[in-house]
């Protein structure tokens, strides 16, 4: 997974769906990340490189999400694909944080 | 063997076929089944094999008479109605009938209604023995023992469960009172202790429980008789509720069978007084026998037969099959239990229970038995102990895993190239259960099957060369391409003097299913799901999917369903496997995928995946909100889509 830092916002991109064959890995480099870079006011996900999400991608990005909310950080997710809206949409992930831009009318 | 249709079977006896006519037809117009013997020495073949409601004896015959017949059955403490029917009128001749062990005497000649009067008269004190095509007991024989002297205090406080336990239990003929609470029939006692001979407790009521209940009647009633049951077999329970000096503790499960073997019994120690005759205990328990052989599905199998003949008296011998998942995954468990009397009845209760509450989560042989080995020692039944073979079918790998504790090894009849038949004897042996805590002397065996081959598993009362005797008498037995009828068949070449019972089970090895792009087995690890949802992806293309439905939540919730087996099915068991079958039809497409675990209660699982934690608890949310039908059987996680 590749981390860039930019404008102080933490910019996680996974190389590769995010289901349980490639979790652990994911989960570990992800909290390294946000280990080592403790002062940014965000983390964005960008899932250019992700397709498929499973439940326990799912339980991933709500992990990074909950992470940051504790952090006072904000939290997005970009670049996300149509098969990746379809998941967040089904579990609601706009009620939580924005994707591509868009979240929920408050 | 036991009659598989609800009709009761009479047994005609008469060397005049045109006697046995005229009876059949009675018989027949009265709806009951019938079997038929020429003489003395079939009827005795017969009444060997199957339970009868009713037997019409014909009292001279040439060879075996009547009376040498009647006086032989009753030597066999068969305690089925015997009506004489004789041209013989004098007062001698019929009060010799009577004291041979006929219940009635008929002066020939006789007419259809007479007959027919005579067979409501006895079949309609007892009801069917009515054995379901599945096995399961619909309804059981009520004893000849006479329940009714006893009055049974039922607690229970369920109206639902009462409504389906007391009926039983009038069944049987007891006199029946019910309370609620435990704390209710303590109330009773205390206010007319002597109206109060046995009491059956569910294990948990409001106020006190049964143990509590046990307790207080064990102090100041001890000759009321304690028995509790529980929603599921728990040792633990069972070791304290045996310690407290419960007289039976048995699941609700088999409240209709052995448990009222263990009544029966329990009431027999304690009275000590010849208060049922041992023909009548041993007409009940050969009657308890026939309910513990049975089959585990509710459609015919093929490929599965059992059968026992029990010869003097019952040993509470079982033989069971079980059905895992929808992949071909079928356990086969055959327990010979030591002994011929009562123990032998409630060490056959005891090891129903503990076999029906662990075997789906024990389905592997070795494991199973060695968990069954546990209980057994913990119960500290040490007067008995119980020989057992269990069998796992593996359809998608062919594989039949073998392990026995003190009994023969399976025998593998496998065809040759010349359609012959070779034969090979596995693995056999080990140590009886029941006897040492955590012994690891359990004979262990895995083959693989070829298609066509016949595997049989049997008590010690049946030998290898029995079997192979029988096959090589008739070779086209092992022809038929099913098991059906093969174990009375091979049962019926067994010497008339062999002194055991005898129980065996013998499994057809069917052709394997046609290889088809829609079925897949994968390894259980996260690369399997991997594999197992990529494969999926190439075969639900557009054209098959049902019009309105998104292919992409079709593999959403079917990588759920992957997940969902080896995190929870086979508990990252790195040597079990998920298969998968894929339907698809103009208007659906179903999805099974099954697993080698026990299954799980879907409402259940639904309700605890709050939306808190669903995100991560096996994806069962999504699988159900996306699935159009979504069922559990066993292992099996079936979802149905269908076109919108």
């Amino acid at each position: 997974m590749n981390a860039i830092l930019q404008d102080k916002r933490l910019i996680l991109q996974p190389q590769s769906d995010m289901v349980a064959s490639q979790i652990e890995v994911l989960r570990d480099a992800v909290l390294a990340q946000m280990k080592k870079h403790p002062d940014v006011t965000g983390v964005i996900l960008d899932a250019t490189g992700v397709e498929i999400v499973d439940s326990l991608g799912v339980n991933l990005i709500i992990g990074i999400y909950r992470q940051a909310v504790a952090e006072a950080k904000t939290f997005e997710v970009i670049n996300a694909g149509n098969r990746f809206i379809k998941v967040a949409q089904f579990f609601r992930f706009f009620s939580l944080f924005s994707i591509n831009g868009e979240s929920a009318a408050p | 063997m036991v009659s598989h249709s609800g009709k009761k079977t009479i047994l005609v006896v008469d060397d005049n076929p045109l006697n046995r006519e005229l009876i059949i037809a009675a018989v027949e117009s009265s709806g009951c089944r019938y079997e038929q013997a020429e003489n003395g020495r079939e009827a005795l073949g017969k009444v060997k094999e199957q339970f009868f409601s009713l037997i019409f004896m014909d009292l001279l015959m040439p060879g075996m008479d009547g009376f040498e017949t009647v006086r032989r059955i009753r030597a066999m403490e068969i305690t089925t109605p015997i009506v004489a029917l004789s041209a013989l009128s004098m007062k001698q001749d019929k009060d010799r009938a009577i004291d041979v062990g006929c219940n009635a005497f008929v002066s020939k000649p006789i007419d259809l209604e007479t007959i027919r009067d005579i067979i409501d008269d006895y079949l309609t004190r007892q009801p069917n023995c009515d054995v379901l095509a599945s096995g399961a007991v619909k309804t059981v024989a009520r004893p000849s023992f006479d329940f009714s002297r006893f009055r049974m205090l039922f607690v229970e406080e369920d109206p639902k469960r009462a409504a389906v336990y007391i009926p039983t239990m009038r069944h049987f003929g007891f006199t029946l009172r019910h309370v609620a609470t435990c704390s209710e029939a303590l109330d009773m006692l205390y206010q007319d202790s002597a109206s109060v001979d046995i009491i059956i407790s569910a294990l948990y009521t409001s106020g006190i429980d049964a143990l509590g209940l046990l307790a207080m009647v064990r102090r100041q009633y001890p000759d009321v008789l304690v028995f509790i049951y529980t929603e599921k077999y728990d040792p633990d329970m069972y070791q304290l509720a045996m310690l407290q000096g419960a007289d039976g503790i048995f699941p609700a499960s088999i409240l209709d069978g052995p448990a009222v073997g263990m009544i029966e019994s329990a009431l027999y120690r304690r009275q000590q007084q010849s208060v049922m005759s041992g023909a009548g205990l041993t007409g009940q328990m050969q009657l308890a026998q026939a309910q513990l052989i049975a089959f585990g599905c509710e459609q015919p199998c093929l490929s599965c037969d059992l059968d026992f003949r029990n010869l003097r008296d019952a040993g509470g011998d079982i033989v069971r099959c079980r059905k895992f998942n929808h992949a071909g995954r079928c356990g086969f468990v055959l327990a010979d239990i030591a002994g011929h009397d009562l123990p032998s009845l409630y060490m056959s209760a005891v090891f129903l229970g503990i076999l029906t509450s662990c075997w789906d989560a024990y389905q592997q042989p070795e494991s199973l038995l060695r968990v069954i080995n546990s209980e057994f020692n913990k119960l500290g039944y040490s007067k008995s102990h119980v020989c057992v073979s269990a069998m796992l079918w593996d359809a998608p790998r062919r594989t039949m895993h073998i392990a026995t504790a003190g009994n023969p090894g399976a025998l593998l009849f496998e065809r040759t190239a010349d359609g012959l038949f070779s034969f090979h004897e596995l693995e056999g042996g080990g140590m009886c259960l029941g006897l040492l805590p955590d012994h690891d002397l359990i004979g262990v065996s895995t083959v693989v099957c070829p298609a066509e081959s016949y595997i049989f598993l049997s008590s010690d009362g049946v030998d290898k060369q029995t079997i192979q005797a029988a096959i090589a008498s008739d070779p086209s037995i092992l022809h038929a391409g099913c098991a059906k009828g093969l174990c009375r068949r091979i049962l019926k070449h067994v010497d008339s003097d062999q002194q055991d019972d005898m129980v065996l089970l013998s499994y057809y090895i069917p052709q394997p299913s046609e290889p088809s792009e829609l079925f897949n087995s994968f390894a259980s690890d996260y690369d399997g799901v991997d594999r197992a949802c990529s494969w999926a992806a190439n075969i639900l293309t557009h054209d098959r999917v049902p019009t309105g439905k998104d292919i992409d939540f079709i593999l959403l919730v079917f990588r759920e369903a992957m997940l969902n087996a080896v995190e929870h099915g086979n508990r990252h068991n790195p040597n079990a496997f998920v298969d998968v079958m894929v339907f698809i039809t103009p208007q659906s497409v179903v999805i099974e995928v099954s697993d080698e675990g026990p299954g799980f209660d879907l409402d259940h699982a639904l309700a605890a995946a709050t939306s808190e934690n669903q995100l991560g608890k096996r994806g069962l949310p999504a699988m159900f909100a996306v699935a159009d039908i979504m069922t559990v059987e066993g292992g099996t996680v079936t979802m149905v889509f269908n076109k919108h």
